[in-house]
């Protein structure tokens, strides 16, 4: 990591920390919403299975 | 929307994205004035562009919810609105890491696009608040669509007032002539709105079907 801060120069620096910023966004985003939709489905599982459904 | 849907959708703004990311690392030219920082630009200027679009659509389809009165376009502003949030986080975040290598500060309190950008997110990040304040799922609905509109004229208001401001710093990416950017840098700028408009799309899409779902799952569970 020291190296490759070494390696860039101050403006690469700036470059390179905005588009991390903008990736970890996006990142942090999907992985919310997965962790969301892991759970609404498991739920769902868990009703399908209190009914007596089949799984589609 | 079908998931089949979704996922051509996240296909094509992971591709465009990869495009425009490839564009600006390899093809874009560096800045003869701002050097390499101007790079941030493609990326910080559609953030901005789609998030403030993406407010302005949330105020039209609060305007369908009072008008119809049909529930799921209270829900597309909600989320509209939250995914607008995000960027504009981006955007100040983005912005901030611009202004320290160019202007050597993180922020600068008399540059009129700044304040009024802060002002704008500072707006929204109430609509959260004033909406789960109210418990009646009805009232709540109506509310936060005439906070949608409201906040939403404001945008477009905000941002002709900013571009006749006279004390201006802040770099202008797309002038009133169609542009001062060469060539290889409006595509590569294009591009990237694109792509952040489809991926805007895209999780718009995959939020909204999650909600469908919880919801459903509700309704499920009460019967």
């Amino acid at each position: 990591m020291t190296a490759l801060a070494v390696a860039l120069e101050a403006g690469d620096r700036y470059v390179a920390a905005a588009y991390v910023v903008f990736v970890a966004l996006i990142v942090v985003y999907v992985a919310i919403m997965a962790a969301k939709l892991t759970r609404i489905q498991r739920a769902l599982e868990t009703l399908r299975d209190d009914r007596g459904e089949p799984e589609r | 929307m079908p998931a089949r849907r979704i996922s051509s959708l996240a296909l094509t703004a992971a591709a465009t994205l990869a495009a425009g990311l490839s564009l600006v690392f390899f093809y874009a030219p560096v800045d003869a004035d701002q050097g390499v920082i101007q790079k941030i630009f493609y990326i910080h200027v559609p953030m901005a562009i789609v998030a403030l679009c993406g407010f302005i659509a949330a105020a039209g389809m609060a305007i369908c919810h009072l008008r119809t009165g049909d529930r799921q376009w209270d829900v597309r502003a909600y989320v509209t609105i939250h995914l607008s949030i995000i960027l504009a986080v981006g955007v100040l975040v983005t912005g901030a890491i611009w202004a320290r290598g160019s202007w050597g500060h993180w922020w600068v309190w008399n540059e009129p696009a700044l304040v009024s950008f802060l002002i704008v997110f500072l707006l929204y990040c109430t609509y959260q608040p004033l909406r789960f304040a109210i418990e009646n799922p009805e009232r709540q609905a109506r509310y936060a669509s005439v906070f949608a509109i409201i906040a939403g004229a404001f945008v477009p208001v905000n941002f002709v007032v900013v571009r006749l401001a006279q004390a201006y710093t802040h770099p202008r990416v797309l002038g009133t002539t169609g542009g001062n950017m060469p060539g290889a840098m409006r595509l590569t700028f294009l591009v990237c709105l694109g792509a952040i408009a489809l991926l805007f799309a895209t999780l718009w899409a995959l939020e909204l079907t999650a909600k469908e779902a919880a919801a459903r799952m509700r309704r499920r569970v009460v019967r």
